[in-house]
């Protein structure tokens, strides 16, 4: 066998084989692996703040102790007592419940501070449905605003992080230019990258349903995109396929919705949109 | 901007840098955080690509590049250009993966665990040409595997992959012969 062949032989193994191994699924473990880093990190400074508290305590009882014990108080100073502890049965007692919880299908958004005590397991594709709610989107000097609503149908709550990945699509599933930038403002709303806990859902997604309007939406967390329709390239954008972060199986949503728009949004600047990440 | 990328021998790399030019610790901590998660959580299926195709163990894989994350976010004022992070994290997480596989005594002793777990090979289901390239492929160091990986599937240059893996151009080149050279007699004889 030549050389040349044999060299072409094993580049081609070589490729099909890394291929094999580069196709395994990413586990879910690493999905949020950046956010556990950020914590991780602050977890450490943490941890090293408190060594140095405890040092410093060691140092002040191995100075204080001695002089405690051999009388160091003043005469006809009592000795202090240590005051009983607080009322801590309150805010200890397992069955507190937090105050966010006050709605079943609420939606709790926890700052990255605190959101350790609220995590969920990741949400999972089939567990969740996102449907466009046209009465919270609309239109204002030439931008546009896409709202999506995602909505858990699971049995438990489901935690979603970040920024969804879009692809929009032409009535006839054909890819359409998407350009997303992944930003915390646009020009109908600025949000902050927050960790979403999806309760399982008991309203049902309504299209029809304005954004806040309603203590009825509270039982479903949002997508926002912004765009403009005046500047061309434009595009009639029947469909999104939405990869929510954290969840590799896309999910393709409608933005026809008949007597109103029946082909769906245009969306114009050959497909540049501002999108929001997953939010409250 | 890209960071300039020296090469110091085996011993690694470092980034040449001023003190003076930091842009991400100028930025405020809410805002750093923020970018981190977004850049690099866009390249945690890339790197845990890159990984695997080295390791090839999805554990090992996956730790690596966790711990390629936590580095990175140590680390991350030192990246000048935050639109462009995939280089700089991919030379972390193929140091992380020479490391591991260091750490693991050597490659073929890792490779001996492999064989006897078939825990792996079960995963990937290879038969026929893929196992036996599977099983050469295991018996190679640490370097020649990163090499061929980088250079075969990930398309870097033999020039770019010794950046990658802190050595020099000659060296790389010279793994990546030796490699090939294993691969292709052990091919025939399997």
């Amino acid at each position: 066998m030549s050389d040349g062949f044999e060299d072409e032989r094993i580049s081609r193994t070589a490729h099909e084989y890394f291929a094999r191994l580069a196709s395994h699924d990413v586990p879910p473990s690493l999905h949020g692996a950046a956010a556990r880093a950020t914590e991780d990190s602050g977890r450490r400074r943490i941890t090293a703040l408190s060594i140095v508290i405890a040092t410093c305590v060691c140092v002040v009882l191995v100075v204080a102790l001695p002089v405690i014990f051999l009388g160091g108080h003043f005469p006809g100073e009592a000795p202090v007592r240590p005051a009983p502890a607080a009322s801590s049965s309150a805010s200890m007692s397992p069955t507190a419940a937090p105050s966010v919880s006050a709605s079943p299908s609420a939606i709790v958004t926890a700052s990255p501070s605190v959101s350790t005590a609220t995590h969920a397991p990741l949400c999972l594709a089939s567990q969740v449905q996102i449907g466009y709610l046209m009465g919270a989107s609309g239109a204002a000097a030439g931008n546009t605003s896409i709202v999506l609503g995602v909505r858990n149908n699971g049995a438990r709550p489901c935690e979603l992080r970040g920024w969804p990945l879009l692809q929009f699509l032409a009535s006839n599933g054909a890819a359409l230019p998407t350009r997303e930038t992944q930003t915390t403002s646009n020009f109908f709303l600025s949000t902050t990258l927050q960790t979403v806990i999806l309760q399982t859902g008991t309203v049902p997604l309504d299209t029809s349903q304005e954004l806040g309007s309603s203590p009825q939406v509270v039982g479903y967390s949002y997508i926002s995109i912004g765009g403009d329709d005046i500047l061309p390239p434009c595009e009639t954008v029947a469909s999104i396929r939405v990869v929510l972060p954290g969840v590799r199986t896309p999910i393709v949503v409608s933005l026809r919705v008949p007597m109103a728009f029946p082909a769906g949004q245009v969306v114009c600047s050959a497909g540049r949109v501002q999108v929001l990440p997953v939010h409250s | 901007m890209s960071p300039t990328v020296s090469n110091r021998g085996a011993r690694g790399i470092y980034i040449a840098m001023s003190v003076a030019d930091k842009p991400q610790e100028r930025v405020a901590d809410p805002e750093r955080k923020e970018i981190f998660e977004r850049v690099a959580g866009a390249e945690v299926a890339y790197l845990y690509a890159v990984a695997l195709t080295i390791t090839r163990d999805p554990a090992d894989a996956e730790d690596i590049v966790q711990d390629t994350v936590l580095a990175a976010w140590r680390s991350w004022s030192t990246l000048r250009d935050p639109s462009r992070p995939r280089p700089w994290l991919t030379r972390i997480c193929v140091n992380r993966c020479l490391q591991h596989l260091r750490r693991s005594g050597t490659a073929l002793r890792a490779n001996a665990r492999l064989d006897q777990s078939s825990a792996s090979t079960d995963v990937f289901r290879f038969t026929g040409e893929l196992l036996d390239f599977d099983r050469v492929f295991t018996r190679l160091s640490s370097r020649q595997r990163a090499v061929v990986a980088l250079h075969y599937f990930h398309g870097y240059t033999v020039s770019e992959c010794s950046g990658l893996m802190g050595c020099r151009p000659g060296t790389a080149r010279s793994h990546l012969a030796r490699a090939m050279a294993t691969l292709k007699q052990e091919m025939r004889d399997e």
